[in-house]
């Protein structure tokens, strides 16, 4: 039997939610690193840390579900905005249906075990 | 990041860190990663004001995880999307190659000593290195070297003993067979 525990399970779940959650948070509007971070909340335990979060970000921009933009109007020193694409709509879209019955079945069958 | 803080060791050691465990990487990806991480944790600083402490600066660096787990992420995320393709991260130790080549060497020194323990050497000494040529990925070419050195060196001792061993035959063949009287006498004594 494999052994589970929490970590497993957050590790697990990470991968397959993560970077629809940073889509999510990107349909509100561009954002920069940090602001993802705090937008996902530090400690909900949607990501292991916040460098973690760059190689999503990366990989989100390679397949096109995102792009960057840096912002030089600030006076503070320059960021690099992460914005979400047609692309990424789509994706967010049909992840958020699947999400929304599967998530569902899984409540559903979890609190019949409990009952 | 202000001179001060880029000066700090632990800063230093934390991104020539990530730098190191994304060696593999592909280098467009790697140079975003680390300008990404370093710009959230120079942003991370400035919330702290205009001079942080050794502590806050700790505690940014804490908030990025370890740069293995960046790395880790990095190669999970890549594996996940693009099914059948390795990741060629920079190995991390398993650096067994100049004590690999320093047992060949013994083991040649040996063989010139004594050709029939230089091969009886030389030959576990082949085995363990194939067997364990995972253990070299920091030093695939020293590790190399020492198989073939290993393997050079068997052959040679091999060649040695079977020469030795031929001549003793053809001096045996020469001197003749010993007289049974003779034999017996020396049994004996």
């Amino acid at each position: 039997m494999v052994a589970t525990s929490e970590t497993t399970v957050l590790t697990n779940l990470r991968r397959s939610t993560l970077e629809f959650c940073v889509l999510a948070l990107l349909q509100r509007g561009p954002a920069y690193g940090l602001e993802i971070a705090r937008g996902l909340g530090e400690e909900a335990g949607l990501f292991e840390s916040e460098g973690t979060l760059y190689p999503l970000l990366a990989r989100l921009r390679k397949s096109g579900y995102a792009t960057t933009k840096w912002d030089t109007t600030a006076d503070a020193a320059p960021r690099r905005y992460y914005a979400i694409t047609d692309a990424g709509r789509d994706a967010l879209q049909q992840f958020t249906n699947i999400w929304t019955t599967y998530s569902a079945r899984v409540d559903s069958v979890l609190k019949g075990t409990q009952s | 990041m202000t001179s001060n803080i880029s000066q700090n060791i632990a800063v230093r050691n934390y991104f020539a860190g990530l730098e190191q465990v994304l060696a593999g990487a592909n280098p467009q990806e790697r140079a975003e990663i680390i300008d990404g991480v370093r710009e959230h944790f120079n942003e991370r600083l400035r919330t702290y004001g205009a001079s942080p402490t050794d502590e806050q600066v700790e505690e940014a660096l804490a908030a990025l995880g370890s740069p293995d787990e960046v790395a880790a992420a990095y190669s999970q995320d890549r594996i996940e999307y693009a099914p059948g393709s390795t990741i060629p991260m920079r190995p991390q130790g398993g650096n067994a190659g100049w004590p690999a080549l320093l047992a060949a060497v013994i083991g040649l020194a040996f063989a010139a000593l004594n050709p029939f323990f230089g091969a009886f050497w030389m030959l576990i000494l082949l085995v363990v290195l194939i067997t364990n040529r995972k253990s070299a990925a920091g030093s695939p070419g020293l590790y190399r070297a020492a198989l073939y050195l290993t393997a050079l060196g068997l052959l040679a001792s091999l060649a040695i003993l079977f020469g030795l061993i031929s001549v003793f035959d053809e001096s045996a063949d020469a001197t003749g067979p010993i007289p049974a009287t003779e034999a017996v006498i020396g049994q004996e004594n």
